[in-house]
């Protein structure tokens, strides 16, 4: 008989004893499997949005929540659409472009959903002439640009989802998101109802992975005018040149805007990060918890399958087993329970982080190979670690004394 | 006493407001460009959208500034809740825009000059612009770059070099050319703000200028094309930050910026 199928047999003689030991095991790895996917999609999520929008500065009502940069348009809560103007007429240094947004709830065949108020850029060409005027008289210093006409990408519908502006929007035009589109099985071309009036669908966005994706999008003043809004925006997003000129530029807008919250995406993210920055430490946490419970687990079960077992130990010892064989007996069987819970726990934690991903922290969550590799290394090796001793005790046992308390 | 003055002052500028109210309606704001443009006058366009103390202290500083300038400027207004207003409330888009609010037009049609809420009497002469400085605006304002040709006797030259640039297929019929000579007494302020001193001169400049209003650079008579349009690749770029989207490879030099902040 092999030694791999006589531990087998010794795992299935105590079925009660292996399930306790890889449940303590798998419970850790999920823990930490699942925390860790989170965590560093999380992470990258953070990363992207600054080097995405790092240059970008939101203007939005002094109470508005943001615990989401892309949703902080969507509080409920109103400015008046005038500071568009104000800013425009202030000729700030790194100003490069104003999208003021409007969220209004709308529905689609009685289903809700979000419609999004966004002005063009085209609509701002009248007040090219405020720029010149104002600025003409200043030097040319830092973050100040010579314009340049839009490009092919600019022009694009597209450019919504990746530079968060649009060159056209027509009135009756909409633009939907990824999600909004395929829920509502909408396409280029169609018809839709928002609000009581017609629209015809301009566009639909490539997936972000952003509230974006489920909203729909039409001109500022259509929405505001159908949904008797008034003059006024949900928050107006700057579109700086550059991170340091965001910064720079932040003070100068808080004061022009003292009704307003003017924050930078750096600080729209930073609660994220302090969050992301907790789950690291609880991480570190679960795995400590996992080598001390899974350890101490694996441990009682192979000490006490050592003792149960000193006659069966005996016996091979005096069939001409080594000591080596005795202890790589109950190794190998810590093997197999590290094994077993870690890949159960592994394949758990990435199915609870790609499920809770989405509904817990807003962030879609793929399986890490890396994670789940070292997860389960991790596993094998406190297993081992815990059955070191007791595998030795084994291997140290007198046949003789043995038969003796039998 | 004080306050019965305060009070006389503004009982004075109610009324003139509502005497120009009165009388503006009856002549559509588009004739008084027109006509303000034919005279070579400046049209200053007073948007209200109530007769408040706001509108009133606009009122009050344009009517003082423009006191002594009867022959250089037109003073007329836009009531923004009126529906026979819209053509020329969109074509300044000021519909939305804060109020009270003066734009300033020159007789070529420029805007050169947009004012909000409040206004000084300061503000109102800076928005009297030379005439090339508003050939200028106007240009910069319909999106086209301006070459500023500066010479050293009446009929300025235009150097070989801006006549190759304009006639380069990627930036045909994208420019326009001010010519004018360093010693026109007219163009005192626009060459203080070109930094051109007539005094200093010795040889014809170019100052090249793109939208909204940046001075791309200034270039002598022998300067080429390809010089030029290197200064307009590099106005386009914005600033020397790494990180500034404009300039290409910004994101690979992340660690500079957190440096150079960091030393802040």
């Amino acid at each position: 008989m092999r030694l791999r199928t006589i531990v087998w047999k010794e795992l299935r003689e105590r079925p009660t004893a292996m399930f306790t030991g890889v449940l303590a095991v798998m419970l850790g790895v999920t823990a930490l499997v699942a925390l860790r996917h989170v965590t560093v999609f999380s992470e990258r999520e953070v990363g992207r949005q600054l080097n995405q929008l790092g240059a970008n500065i939101l203007i939005v009502p002094k109470g508005a929540s943001l615990q989401d940069y892309y949703s902080a348009d969507n509080n409920g809560q109103t400015l008046p659409e005038e500071h568009v103007d104000e800013i425009l007429l202030a000729t700030l240094t790194g100003v490069e472009k104003l999208s003021p947004k409007l969220c209004v709830p709308a529905d689609i065949d009685g289903q809700p959903i979000t419609l999004t108020g966004i002005l063009p850029q085209s609509e701002f060409e009248a007040k090219a002439a405020w720029q010149t005027a104002s600025m003409f008289k200043q030097p040319h210093v830092g973050c100040q640009r010579a314009h340049s006409p839009p490009t092919a990408e600019d022009r694009s519908p597209a450019a919504l989802a990746t530079q968060r502006t649009i060159e056209q929007l027509n009135h009756q035009d909409v633009v939907f998101g990824a999600e909004a589109a395929a829920r509502h099985d909408v396409h280029v071309g169609d018809h839709v109802t928002l609000l009581g009036a017609p629209f015809e669908v301009l566009a639909i966005l490539p997936e972000t992975g952003t509230a974006d994706d489920s909203r729909v999008f039409a001109h500022l003043h259509r929405v505001q005018d159908l949904s008797d809004a008034g003059s006024v925006v949900s928050a107006i997003e700057v579109l700086g040149c550059c991170e340091d000129a965001a910064g720079d530029l932040v003070p100068q807008l808080a004061k022009l805007l003292p009704d307003s919250r003017v924050v930078t995406i750096s600080q729209v993210v930073e609660t994220q990060v302090n969050v992301n920055r907790l789950m690291s430490g609880v991480s570190i946490l679960v795995l400590v918890v996992l080598v001390l419970v899974g350890g101490a687990s694996v441990l009682s079960t192979i000490a006490s399958n050592v003792r149960e077992r000193r006659r069966e130990i005996g016996t091979l010892v005096a069939l001409g087993a080594t000591p080596r064989l005795v202890s790589l007996l109950f190794l190998l069987k810590a093997t197999w329970l590290g094994a077993i819970g870690g890949l159960g726990g592994a394949a758990l934690g990435v199915g609870v982080a790609m499920w809770l991903g989405p509904r817990w922290a807003g962030i879609s969550v793929l399986p890490l190979y890396d994670v789940a590799a070292m997860a389960v290394g991790a596993a094998i090796g406190v297993t081992l670690l815990a059955a070191y001793w007791p595998a030795r005790q084994a291997a140290r046992l007198d046949p003789c004394i043995c038969f003796r308390e039998v | 006493m004080q306050r019965l003055a305060v009070f006389l002052a503004t009982v004075a500028l109610t009324g003139s407001f509502a005497q120009a109210q009165d009388a503006s309606p009856a002549r559509d704001v588009q004739q008084v460009l027109t006509s303000a443009a034919a005279d070579g006058r400046f049209t200053f366009i007073l948007f209200y959208r109530d007769n408040g103390p706001a509108t009133q202290a606009m009122l009050a500083t344009l009517q003082q500034a423009l006191t002594d300038r009867d022959d250089e400027a037109t003073l007329t207004y836009v009531d923004v809740n009126k529906r026979g207003q819209k053509p020329v409330i969109d074509r300044f888009g000021v519909g939305r825009a804060p109020m009270p609010l003066t734009v300033a037009v020159a007789p070529n049609g420029a805007v050169t000059g947009v004012f909000a809420r409040s206004l000084t009497e300061a503000r109102v002469a800076d928005a009297f612009a030379t005439p090339n400085m508003a050939r200028c605006m106007k240009s910069m304002q319909e999106g086209r770059l301006v070459f500023v040709c500066i010479g050293l006797d009446d009929g300025a030259d235009v150097p070989a070099g801006v006549r190759d640039f304009r006639t380069d297929p990627e930036f045909d019929g994208r420019s326009d050319v001010v010519a004018f000579s360093a010693y026109d007494p007219a163009e005192k302020d626009f060459l203080d703000q070109l930094k051109v001193d007539p005094a200093a001169l010795r040889s014809p400049v170019t100052a090249f200028l793109a939208p909204p209003a940046v001075l791309v650079g200034k270039f002598g008579p022998a300067a080429t094309k390809n010089e030029m349009a290197a200064a307009l690749h590099a106005a386009g770029k914005c600033c020397d930050d790494p990180n500034c989207k404009h300039n290409h490879g910004g994101q690979q030099a992340k660690p500079a910026t957190s440096a150079r902040r960091n030393s802040r």
